[in-house]
């Protein structure tokens, strides 16, 4: 019998994002064997036997118990790969910098895995001798701000994306826009699929397209952490200029992390104290159920794989208006699933909130409909945790 | 007379402010001290007190308590004063106690009176001045009139109740403290920001560029409106403008800057140039065309004043106090806020107006600079001030 596959998923902390913890339970459910490595940031209970966490504590006691432990069994077990990693950790400067690279690769090497699969692009550099030293497999997944903008600003870490884009073996795209972006850094790249997000099955048993007759009050809101990229500080200047037109409102902003100075300071001055709220995260469930009270979703941000959020508004009945900004247009479609407004533009996005609220409530069903429908063909869970499943297999071992 | 002057830390080489504020004081006979947060300090212009250092490791703490409580034996009449006007006022004992602690180096001190730089070092020091017979001093400045109030809401309350008079840089900062509470009957005196005239040496002549250069001195940061000034540029670039915009700062906001560079396609048009001294700063300042101060707010901005000094065309946002430092169409221009493509427009008027007309607007401007923002006449107020 062919034995399952072993596939690391590495995010660096455990547990990861939903995206990700999504992915390493879908795997398990589909008989692959997951393993898991980083840091454990809180408890973790996996109710699978295909994960295996071979995480390291936060407290430095325990983790020097736990590498000194790990690299004895690596010693006695694997005398060839632990002094391949010892020459491989020389590379690092400092012996503060060796030991912390040295309690990170020791667990990877000890549980060596057939596919190395790295979720965030600034880690490549340091799992590429995987491949050289070992011959195993890497995937690279390209997400969010490490491919859309920290190359674009770390002129260092594009250059390191050109060096090695070219040895990684695979690479799964959440969007068409990303893939594009990637390019950049290495024009051929080999083995590229597009994966669009999962969604558990869970999250279309949300969908509820009751929309009003008539809006009177527009409720609008906004998901996502705290972090310039997500432009909201354009979304209260196009709430200022919803003000100014008249327009009755509500905008709320659940994000995490500190609340910005300058939000307060703009919706103190544009005096918006009564129309605009902002809320701390929630649970998912608790989220799904708040996101039914409102008419829509406001995504204005200035870049983006393809946000999650969205996807998720989609699929539990929400209107959509998004920024045009990275794979957005793939999932937001004009007169169709949402309406889509131009970046970094308040008037824009002002013009396309006022069109949700003066469309008729045929068009508001229709659309969330469509939406609906669109995001449960492209982005039902099972369905993309085959396609995860074909890229690996994809792969000579 | 004696005035003590409550800052975070010890002011560094470049913050003019206050160095010629000390400097001018000693020189008029005023005994200085400086009242700072920070241990570490090489300040020689006047003698500085430190606070008692917080650490982290609680034994630590516990002894150092002791120990500081203990120095405090002889000021015994004074710290009874404080306690009883701290729980006058409603606070728990562990509240009166951290601040006891933190105030102990000025509750020694023997001054007439007590100048807190910012109004939020005043927070937790507002009995002090009374505990120790000396009157009280709040300047009114930045971020501490403009942004933190709107985090703590009624924050300076027992400060407005308790101060005796109120410096503000600008009448904006003044506007912005009636706003959050200070009354009216209070006194209060408007003392500008100013320069040194010796620091800006006027000989020089500005070479000749292929490009138009546009300077901004400011530390990246939301609130001075680098964001807006950058997609004016980017507008300017598409209408077919070249030019060379160079920004002296550092800060947190870099990377997002960083990044709508890029998106706007202005990597070959602008630079970071990092922190630099004074003297470095005034010679980009010499070779600068156009200076550009398009923030959110400013309590005023030394920044301009300098560049207006230094003969630059200085182009500024109507953001706080910048109105009161720049004259529209007389000593620069001044554009609305957060509006980029009127900032564009602007610049590109500019750079289209005759020579002669500008050069009279830069020439109002140094004089204008030199005639009302000198150290001398800073001075001067202060010293009208606490007299």
């Amino acid at each position: 019998m062919k034995r399952p596959l072993k596939i690391a998923i590495y995010s660096g902390s455990i547990p990861s994002t939903t995206f990700i913890e999504n992915l390493i339970e879908g795997l398990a459910e589909h008989e692959v064997s997951v393993l898991l490595f980083g840091k454990k940031s809180k408890r973790v209970a996996y109710n699978n036997k295909n994960i295996k966490v071979y995480g390291d504590s936060k407290n430095r006691g325990i983790r020097l118990v736990f590498t000194l432990f790990r690299s004895l069994l690596l010693l006695i077990i694997y005398p060839k790969r632990f002094s391949i990693l010892i020459n491989e950790i020389k590379s690092y400067s400092s012996v503060y910098v060796r030991w912390i690279w040295w309690s990170r690769y020791v667990p990877v090497v000890l549980y060596i895995p057939d596919i190395f699969h790295v979720q965030w692009a600034k880690d490549l550099e340091h799992w590429l001798f995987l491949k050289r030293k070992f011959n195993k497999k890497i995937i690279l997944s390209l997400l969010g701000s490490h491919i859309n903008y920290s190359p674009k600003v770390d002129k260092q870490l594009a250059k390191s994306y050109r060096e090695n884009f070219s040895s990684v073996d695979a690479f799964h795209g959440v969007s068409q826009a990303i893939i594009t972006e990637a390019k950049l850094y290495n024009n051929s790249l080999k083995n590229v699929k597009l994966i669009y997000t999962q969604l558990k099955p869970v999250t279309f048993e949300y969908f509820k397209n009751d929309k009003k007759e008539k809006i009177n009050k527009l409720r609008i809101l906004s998901v996502g952490r705290h972090h310039w990229v997500k432009g909201y500080n354009y979304a209260i200047e196009a709430m200022y200029l919803l003000k100014m037109n008249g327009v009755d409102f509500k905008y709320t902003i659940i994000a995490e992390g500190e609340l910005p100075e300058s939000l307060i300071f703009m919706v103190n001055e544009y005096n918006l104290t009564s129309n605009i709220e902002f809320q701390t995260g929630m649970t998912q469930h608790e989220l799904y159920k708040k996101m039914q009270t409102y008419d829509t979703l406001l995504l204005p941000s200035i870049n983006e794989g393809i946000a999650n959020v969205v996807v998720e508004a989609m699929a539990i009945g929400l209107l959509v208006v998004s920024s045009d900004c990275g794979g957005m247009s793939e999932v937001v479609i004009p007169e169709k699933t949402g309406w889509l407004c131009k970046v970094r533009n308040p008037e824009s996005m002002a013009k396309s909130l006022l069109e949700v609220k003066t469309s008729s409530q045929q068009k508001r069903m229709e659309l969330a409909n469509n939406a609906f429908n669109n995001v449960k063909e492209r982005f039902y869970g099972p369905k993309k945790i085959e396609e995860f499943i074909e890229l690996y297999n994809s792969i000579d071992l | 007379m004696k005035i003590g002057i409550v800052l975070a830390k010890a002011p560094s080489y470049s913050e003019t402010f206050f160095n010629s504020k000390i400097k001018g004081l000693i020189d008029n006979g005023y005994d200085v001290t400086l009242f700072v947060r920070e241990t570490k300090q090489t300040y020689s212009a006047c003698k500085v007190v430190s606070a008692p250092k917080i650490h982290r490791n609680i034994v630590l703490q516990i002894f150092k308590t002791i120990w500081v409580f203990f120095k405090l034996l002889p000021y015994l009449k004074r710290v009874l004063k404080f306690f009883k006007l701290e729980k006058s006022n409603q606070r728990n004992f562990s509240s009166i106690l951290k601040n006891v602690y933190t105030n102990s180096h000025i509750i020694k001190a023997n001054i007439d009176w007590l100048h807190f730089g910012f109004a939020t070092l005043a927070l937790g020091s507002e009995h002090v001045s009374k505990a120790i017979g000396a009157k009280m001093a709040v300047s009114c400045r930045g971020y501490d009139m403009d942004v933190y109030p709107l985090k703590h809401p009624n924050c300076y309350d027992l400060v407005w109740k308790l101060v005796d008079k109120v410096h503000a840089i600008s009448n904006y900062m003044l506007s912005r403290a009636y706003k959050i509470g200070l009354p009216a009957d209070k006194p209060k005196k408007i003392i500008y920001p100013a320069i040194n005239p010796k620091l800006f040496d006027l000989n020089y002549t500005r070479s000749k560029k292929d490009r138009i250069l546009l300077t901004t001195i400011a530390r990246l940061h939301w609130i001075k409106g680098i964001d807006y000034t950058i997609e004016a540029l980017g507008i300017l670039k598409t209408e077919g403008v070249d030019f060379e915009y160079q920004i002296i700062g550092e800060g947190i906001e870099f990377e997002a800057l960083r990044y709508t560079i890029h998106e706007l396609d202005l990597e070959d048009n602008v630079r970071f140039i990092g922190k630099l001294t004074h003297k470095e700063t005034i010679k980009i300042l010499a070779e600068t065309d156009i200076y550009i101060q398009y923030s959110i707010s400013e309590g005023f901005c030394n920044a301009v004043l300098e560049a207006q000094a230094m003969q630059c065309l200085c182009v500024v946002s109507d953001g706080g106090a910048l109105p009161e430092n720049i004259i529209n169409n007389k000593t620069g221009f001044v554009v609305p806020k957060r509006k980029p493509e009127l900032l564009a427009s602007t610049l590109k008027e500019i750079m289209s107006q005759d020579e002669k007309v500008l050069h009279h607007i830069k020439q109002n401007a140094a004089h204008r600079v030199f005639e009302s923002f000198t150290v001398e006449q800073q001075i001067k107020a202060f010293i009208e001030f606490y007299e």
